[in-house]
């Protein structure tokens, strides 16, 4: 054979072997309504130092990460299950900002200083002012806001007779200093129930499943998956799950197993059940958030 | 995360579409999928390089297969590596991660099958028959991006990792191919009938390559020579259905076109895999596609695949469309067949010890034909078995093209052989032209009888005259050197009288009439065995004496007297070589000889001699030549031919 011809069937070769690439793939576009554990995973605390969600009554604290931006109206009725059993509260906030008054703490937007234009009040119970306290960076507990608008009650510690009603309305009335006052009513959720399922071991084909009551699967559900602090006791909540009121999740193995013990002996799993509304009707200035919740929180041994 | 995806193995579906087994050339383009028999024409080497593209929005080109497969003798190896045969889903996981609140990130996953390639083996039982069996190699990823929360001193935050699992496995079938007759043929195989693979995960298990079992049945109708119907029916209630036309504008330029259902599949009719091929004997080119006949996007719906799933990699709901170029080779190393066997026919049994007439007459008559344009030269041969180690060639033949020619075959019993029981062999015939290989080769049963077995003809009886004609000799010389005086005042004219006399005398004291030993009237003693036994009858005797008689140089004839019903006799005539004036030297009873012309025309004096009369020299010539004068002449049987004198030199 010539080598001409030679170098022919070699290129024809190298063609075709270099011409080659993969099938294409096929894309499969889930479209599917009953997927089970369909779930948005987000981290919350980014820095487990970083204590600013731990308030000590609102174990999911994540009440709201606009705090101190946005003028907001919450309410919650929260149940903390532990080994010990079971503790019900109620809670309500009102807090109202001066958009005009910035507050900066060590070069950084902490908020806006609040207002107090008037008379708050819950189911008819007057609402107390309090302290707005932020936590920043520094571990630092910052009240330079101003004051909120509060009413809260638990079993052991009756402070107020406000009674959060899962289910129903909450009246909410403003009595300003000046001028006519302005009342609704807040929709609460249904109350939740939940129960933390522990399958296998930390080394053994662990499985965490979660499920609760009365499942909406037209609606959405928040779970905040947490840990307790071996020394001090605080909740560190570290993962928000958004996922269908479906009834079940089953949390990916890694976020639990990933959890360091030496640090952390407890797992903390909140349900969320909430109805919200933000309205923001002239820009920036006259911003209201409505938040009502029903709250489950379990403490559980880390598996 | 995963799904239910319900996947079954690849079945029949071949790129170039189905071709008819009983077409030579074109039945090379089935793959293994739709010929798991590996049913083959190739006589040495054939290779096929499969190279298409699939139209999925741009064109992706592949290397689909290459294939290699080799023949020796009824067997044949193929090879064959599939790098094209993969198909890829991609789908994001349900679960994602929300960074910021506002970026989202999905975790995705894919599933990879893959078929990387394929063995097979096929052995050709006969012209008509052939069975064969595929092992295929199946490689499947499962790839899943998890969540993996990440602690780093005091930070923590959420990663992907990919979790890959690999599952091998390993699939078998085997399959027949049987050619009813001109017209029918018929394939039945498994499909999936044996599977292999390694370990699985539980919850991969799933979404594995299905083995259900199932049956191929392929049926071919070729009502003419050039135009085949094809059906490939999978008991799972898939089919294909083809046609192929050859030779339709020019010799070697075939058309096929094959429609599939797959019950996997819509329409009813899921595509069609038109193909047209040119093909010569070194090589060919095929040029086939695959066109669905429903729309085929790059994405589809999740709920969709999960709910049906997959059943084959190259071809499902997510196949697109493809063109695909076809070459094959067919690298002959072995030299072209020239000559054909059309039949051999055994005409006659092999009687050992009548050697010499199967060099003058062949055994066989075979048929063959000339499939060259060209007058050959053909070299037969035979080999049989139980006789023969070596073949034993025949006078060549000359066939002119195309033409078709009557071959003898003989037969050469070698001296050394010893077989004393007649049984049914077989004999190999042989046609060679240019090449020590034969071109063709045929078995047909032959019956080879022991070496004491005889025709029946007298003629024959000479080749056990000859037999121990050593025994003969020795035995003779020792009876004659015992009479020597007696023989030296004897005149030298009379010596061949005196001596068949001296020799007669002495072994038939020690004989006795005998039937043959086996009841056949067929079955002959040589010499030797008749002294041992010390009896026999008309045959075996009249051998015994003429043997001894040719070993000492005095010709001898039988007289064989044809039986007008049952059994024959047989007995001997020598030549005293007395001249008629001479006879009185030894008789004075003109009844008592018969004159014969030797071969320069010159009379002389032959007498009969009854070897059964076991009594004296005297008294059985006396009956010897009574029986002759009275059968062959006066009943003038030897002009009837009912008595015949035949020369045993």
């Amino acid at each position: 054979m010539k080598k001409q011809n030679l170098c022919k069937y070699y290129l024809l070769a190298g063609l075709i072997i270099w011409g080659c690439n993969k099938p294409a793939p096929t894309e499969l576009i889930q479209d599917s309504q009953t997927t089970d554990d369909a779930a948005q995973i987000e981290v919350i605390t980014k820095n487990i130092n970083d204590q600013s969600y731990s308030n000590g009554y609102d174990s999911t604290g994540v009440a709201d990460s606009l705090m101190g931006h946005v003028n907001t109206i919450y309410v919650s009725g929260i149940k903390i299950t532990s080994k010990i059993g079971t503790l019900n509260t109620s809670l309500a906030e009102a807090i109202f900002f001066d958009k005009s008054k910035p507050v900066n703490v060590g070069g950084y937007l902490i908020g806006y200083r609040t207002l107090t234009p008037g008379t708050i009040l819950f189911n008819s119970h007057r609402a107390r002012l309090v302290p707005l306290k932020v936590r920043i960076r520094n571990s630092a507990i910052d009240t330079s806001l101003g004051l909120k608008y509060f009413l809260y009650s638990g079993k052991r510690i009756l402070l107020d007779p406000f009674r959060y009603e899962y289910n129903s309305n909450i009246d909410f009335q403003f009595i300003p200093i000046i001028g006519s006052s302005i009342s609704f009513k807040i929709p609460t959720p249904p109350e939740i129930t939940g129960n933390i399922k522990i399958e296998g071991a930390r080394n053994n084909n662990l499985k965490v499943i979660l499920d609760w009551d009365l499942p909406s699967p037209n609606r959405q559900i928040e779970i905040i998956i947490g840990a307790v602090d071996r020394t001090s006791g605080e909740i560190f909540p570290m993962y928000r799950v958004i996922t269908r009121d479906d009834g079940r999740f089953q949390i990916p193995v890694n976020l639990i197993k990933q959890i360091p013990t030496e640090r952390f002996n407890k797992v903390v799993v909140t349900f969320i059940r909430k109805y919200e509304k933000y309205e923001n009707n002239a820009g920036n200035k006259n911003d209201l958030y409505i938040l009502s919740q029903s709250v489950h929180t379990i403490i559980i041994d880390s598996p | 995360m995963f799904f239910s995806i319900k996947i079954v193995a690849q079945s029949s579906f071949g790129l170039s579409g189905y071709w008819s087994t009983a077409q030579k050339q074109i039945s090379l383009l089935n793959s293994m999928e739709n010929n798991i028999s590996n049913y083959s024409y190739i006589r040495d080497w054939g290779i096929s390089i499969t190279y298409g593209g699939e139209f999925s929005g741009s064109l992706a080109s592949n290397l689909y297969s290459l294939k290699l497969s080799k023949t020796i003798g009824n067997n044949t190896l193929t090879a064959r590596y599939t790098p094209g045969y993969q198909k890829e889903f991609t789908f994001s996981n349900p679960t994602s991660i929300l960074f910021d609140s506002t970026a989202n990130q999905s975790l995705n996953s894919s599933f990879i099958y893959k078929e990387l390639f394929g063995l097979g083996y096929s052995h050709k039982f006969s012209d008509d028959f052939s069975a064969g069996l595929t092992l295929r190699f199946f490689d499947q990823e499962f790839n899943q991006e998890i969540l993996n929360s990440v602690f780093r001193i005091d930070t923590v935050y959420l990663d992907r990792v990919n979790e890959a699992e690999k599952i091998n496995s390993w699939k078998a079938d085997v399959g027949i191919n049987y050619l009813l007759n001109d017209q029918f043929s018929i394939s039945l195989s498994s499909l999936n009938l044996l599977s292999f693979e390694s370990n699985s995960s539980k919850e991969n298990n799933i979404y594995k390559l299905r083995n259900d079992k199932a049956a191929l049945i392929g049926i071919t109708y070729s009502p003419v020579q050039s135009f085949d119907l094809n059906l490939l029916y999978e008991t799972t209630n898939s089919f294909q259905a083809s046609t192929n036309l050859q030779g339709i504008f020019f010799k070697g330029l075939d058309l096929g076109i094959s429609a599939f259902h797959d019950k996997y599949q819509t329409p009813f009719i899921a595509g069609i895999i038109p193909s047209i091929s040119y093909f010569n004997k070194i090589f060919g080119i095929t040029i086939s596609g695959v066109k669905y006949f429903s729309n085929r996007n790059r994405t589809g719906s999740f709920s969709d695949f999960e709910a049906v799933g997959i059943h084959n990699i190259i071809n499902n709901r997510y196949s697109f469309d493809k063109a695909v170029l076809t070459f094959s080779f067919l690298l002959n190393t072995l030299p072209e067949k020239e000559v054909e066997f059309l039949g051999v026919n055994v005409v006659q049994s092999i009687y050992p010890t009548l050697s010499e007439n199967y060099v003058n007459k062949p055994f066989a008559i075979g048929k063959i034909v000339n499939l060259t344009d060209k007058t050959i030269t053909v070299k037969p041969a035979c080999r049989i078995e139980k006789i023969n180690k070596e073949r034993i060639q025949s006078p060549l033949v000359t066939i002119g093209p195309k033409d078709t020619a009557d071959i003898p075959f003989y037969a050469l019993i070698p001296d050394d052989y010893t077989g004393n029981k007649t049984e049914l062999s077989y004999a190999d015939f042989f046609v060679s032209t240019a090449n020590e290989n034969p071109d063709a080769q045929i078995q047909k049963p032959a019956l080879v009888n022991g070496i004491n077995s005889w025709d029946g003809k007298v003629i024959n009886l000479k080749y056990f005259i000859n037999k121990n004609l050593n025994y003969s000799m020795a035995y003779s010389k020792e009876v004659l050197s015992q009479h020597k005086n007696e023989l030296d005042t004897v005149a030298y004219k009379l010596s061949n009288f005196y001596k068949a006399k001296i020799i007669f005398n002495e072994w038939i004291k020690k004989i006795v009439y005998s039937s043959d030993p086996r009841a056949s009237a067929d079955y002959v003693q040589f010499p030797k065995e008749t002294m041992e036994l010390k009896g026999g009858d008309c045959d075996d005797l009249s051998v015994l004496y003429s043997s001894f008689l040719e070993s000492i140089g005095i010709q001898t004839a039988l007289v064989d007297y044809k039986p007008n019903s049952g059994i024959g006799h047989v007995n001997v005539m020598f030549n005293t070589e007395l001249s008629p004036d001479q006879a009185s030297l030894i008789t004075k009873n003109d009844n008592k000889y018969f004159i014969r012309k030797n071969e320069k025309g010159i009379d002389e004096v032959w007498i009969v001699i009854e070897t059964t009369s076991l009594t004296d020299f005297n008294t059985a010539w006396d009956i010897g030549m009574e029986k002759f004068n009275n059968d062959a002449l006066n009943d003038l049987g030897l002009a009837k031919g009912k008595v015949q004198i035949v020369d045993m030199y």
